[in-house]
């Protein structure tokens, strides 16, 4: 479950800082560190259990790494709320029908 | 932001064998009986009961077997038997509030019952400390959530 592992990446405060920084669009690794009190090579390692995560891509130009928040990694998240939805609405759609013109033949167990 | 907010609703319906009318009763009336309670009662209380005061300005409210009450929303329409809404913050402030919208449309001889989740944006980035006590799968979701949404801003 993608979602699982995006829940523990971000359960970190420093992680989702780095992450929150991202939403404004890609930054290196350095620019990421220069507003945080974290060491570079800490906001590398991040920045790998974010991109492990599914939340986060990483894109090369030149000689600099650039890091942006991962679309896919947010779709499972939006699968996560749809399989809430999916699972309550099951359960409701068997509460509604379970007594609709069914009481005069329900049988009584006791 | 309204295209963001546009893009992150949540939209989900299943296909019910019976009138609108008994689907609009069982969604709020009967919501004790079939919503996942468990691991989502802000009580952490498998027992409670929902409670809908079922009129715009109405709230729906959460109370344990001891007799807590908690707030989950309050209702924003309330046109019985097609169409309800309400704000949604279960366990959480006012302020964060999303909304959701439940559409009761024929369909054959059932009914189509439509949830729409909406406001994504508005749970915002401190949300996780605010959740305290609710369910925390849950509520980091729903933050990661709120932080895409806010993406691109």
């Amino acid at each position: 479950m993608a979602y699982a592992d995006a829940i523990q990446a971000l359960g970190d405060p420093t992680r989702r800082a780095v992450f929150e920084r991202l939403r404004g669009g890609p930054r290196s690794v350095g620019d990421l560190a220069s507003g945080l009190p974290v060491s570079r090579p800490a906001v590398s390692q991040h920045l790998r259990v974010l991109k492990n995560a599914g939340l986060v891509s990483e894109r090369r130009e030149g000689t600099r790494n650039f890091y942006s928040v991962d679309g896919d990694g947010l779709a499972e998240l939006r699968a996560y709320f749809e399989g809430f939805w999916d699972e309550a609405l099951a359960a409701f759609k068997a509460a509604a029908e379970s007594d609709e013109g069914g009481e005069e033949d329900e049988p009584d167990d006791r | 932001m309204s295209q963001m907010t546009g893009e992150l609703a949540v939209r989900r319906s299943v296909l019910v064998r019976c009138a609108p009318e008994h689907a609009f009763h069982v969604y709020t009336e009967r919501m004790s009986d079939w919503y996942p309670i468990e691991g989502h009662s802000i009580f952490d209380d498998p027992e409670s009961t929902i409670v809908w005061e079922g009129r715009v300005g109405g709230q729906v409210y959460e109370r344990s077997s001891g007799g807590e009450k908690g707030v989950w929303g309050t209702i924003i329409a309330w046109e019985p038997p097609r169409e309800l809404a309400m704000t949604w913050h279960p366990g959480r402030g006012e302020e964060t509030a999303q909304e959701l919208r439940i559409l009761f449309t024929p369909e054959g001889d059932g009914t189509r019952v439509e949830v729409v989740h909406t406001g994504w944006e508005r749970v915002g980035p401190d949300f996780r400390e605010r959740m305290a006590g609710y369910e925390r799968g849950w509520g980091a979701v729903l933050e990661i959530f709120a932080l895409a949404a806010g993406q691109g801003s």
